[in-house]
């Protein structure tokens, strides 16, 4: 049978307790992979998915780091490399948004929104990619969005950071993919997460949101799980540099 | 004349790209705002738009400091009374691997290129938005979506300028501001005898090209003017990638 197989290799999931981040750690969890959760904020969910994990026989640990923070994210990877023995596949997926426009959009904002969203993927790839080229190979997959392309999502800040994850995709796909390692890049809409169903709280509004959705459904964070566990697999390994929406066909509609 | 008593200001437009735009915005009738971080090279591109006839000033403008655009708008204002047109232009680059970029690097480009953008536009809008009338133009790069043209931190900040771009579409359109942007790849200017020295990588670099040359800044220039005109205010959210069809063939 064909199955994505990630046994024994070693993942880190950004903001991997919450919302997108779970689908991903338990779709790569139930692909064999030894998870690394990362969270800022969410220690006690972290330490709750990774024990749900270990009882049924998978194997994941979770670790603090303000993915914003360069010196917290080196030593964070540092204690992965340390528990695990290597990280094999980053994945990027921690991310904040706020509602403004234009006018009403205050620098420190912006910065504030860039710094997770954009500098939190140079901090963590950063320190991930010089150890993926000594290994000689490795897996990048950075979580962005279909507001990248619509403008939507939040803000001009949002849309900004999410877009330029795509260009940061590009270049270090280019740069990497003779050094054995894919750079990858997914951009969902409108899954069911804790920001959805808080923009949403009404289930008649999110029957109406699903309507708008060729597919009839609103994605299930483990729709983006699956992806980048086969991105992240062998059978995803002519996969480089491209950008996957996953949005159940609304945005080109 | 297309741009007749409009009045448009660029950033960047002390050199290359920048500069040819604001030549030939006044060549099409605009009152040109040279803005750039750099007087001398500004008054330059000043004298050459007043030599041939057209209008205008210089501001000092560092991109990255909002208080240097919103004095920079307000000297505009007093001079011509009015915003019509805004370029976004201003950007820096460095050849470097992302195995050899410091954070600094890092931060350095993307607060020029992308924070500089969002911070132009922040400072300039509420002028147009005063008038509910407006063009915005952002200079980009077809290195958004190749990832070439120096390295993550060039592609990112210029691919970031696209996702600013497409929320300040929709968000502002309804207000009658367009925004949209050009990709230029490879045109003729010190960034590109930076990245390829003439010789024979260049060479080689041309046949890659199916027009069979590289373009020029009044490739760049021209369509810019065609984009601030009201010819074009159907176009909005797009970005026109110039490349001579390089990139997809």
């Amino acid at each position: 049978m064909l199955a994505i197989d990630l046994t024994s290799k070693v993942a880190l999931i950004t903001g991997g307790a919450r919302g997108i981040g779970k689908g991903i750690t338990e779709a790569f969890a139930e692909a064999g992979a030894f998870v690394a959760i990362n969270y800022a904020s969410s220690g006690e969910a972290a330490e709750k998915l990774a024990g749900e994990i270990c009882q049924r026989g998978g194997r994941a640990v979770a670790f603090r780091a303000d993915v914003s923070d360069f010196d917290q994210v080196k030593s964070m990877v540092h204690d992965i490399i340390q528990e695990f023995g290597k990280i094999d596949i980053l994945v990027n997926n921690a991310g904040i948004t706020s509602v403004h426009s234009i006018e009403d959009l205050e620098p420190g904002e912006w910065d504030r929104i860039l710094k997770v969203n954009l500098y939190g993927v140079f901090n963590n790839s950063k320190v991930a990619a010089e150890h993926m080229v000594i290994m000689g190979e490795g897996v990048i997959i950075n979580i962005s969005s279909t507001g990248a392309f619509t403008g939507g999502g939040g803000g001009p800040h949002y849309s900004a950071s999410k877009a330029a994850l795509h260009g940061f995709t590009r270049a270090l796909a280019r740069e990497l993919a003779p050094k054995g390692i894919r750079v990858n890049s997914i951009a969902p809409t409108v899954i069911e997460s804790d920001f959805l169903l808080g923009r949403y709280p009404n289930p008649k509004d999110r029957e109406k949101l699903a309507k708008q959705i060729p597919v009839g459904r609103i994605g299930n964070p483990l729709d983006v799980g699956y992806m980048a566990a086969f991105m992240a697999s062998p059978l995803g390994s002519f996969i480089s540099g491209e950008i996957i929406i996953m949005d159940g066909g609304r945005t080109f509609r | 004349m297309l741009l007749k008593n409009k009045v448009a200001v660029i950033t960047g437009s002390g050199k290359g790209i920048g500069r040819q735009i604001a030549l030939d915005l006044a060549g099409a009738g605009a009152r040109v705002v040279v803005a750039d971080a750099s007087r001398s090279t500004g008054e330059i591109t000043c004298k050459m738009i007043k030599d041939s006839g057209g209008e205008a000033i210089f501001v000092a403008m560092d991109v990255s400091r909002l208080d240097d655009v919103e004095k920079g708008a307000s000297i505009a204002i007093s001079a011509f009374g009015g915003i019509d047109i805004l370029v976004c232009n201003a950007g820096i680059t460095s050849n470097r691997s992302f195995l050899e970029l410091s954070y600094e690097e890092w931060d350095k480009t993307i607060t020029v290129n992308l924070t500089g953008t969002y911070l132009t536009v922040k400072g300039i809008i509420p002028y147009m938005l005063s008038k509910q009338k407006g063009k915005i133009l952002i200079i980009s790069s077809s290195s958004a979506i190749t990832g070439s043209g120096g390295g993550a931190h060039y592609a990112s900040s210029k691919a970031g300028q696209h996702g600013l771009l497409r929320n300040l579409a929709r968000e502002l359109a309804p207000r009658g501001i367009t925004v949209n942007a050009i990709a230029p790849r490879v045109i003729e200017t010190d960034i590109l005898d930076s990245l390829y020295p003439p010789g024979s990588t260049r060479d080689e670099l041309i046949k890659k090209i199916p027009v069979g040359r590289f373009g020029r800044t009044e490739d760049v220039s021209e369509l810019a003017v065609f984009l601030a005109s009201d010819n074009a205010s159907y176009i909005n959210g797009q970005i026109i990638l110039l490349d001579g069809g390089r990139t997809f063939s």
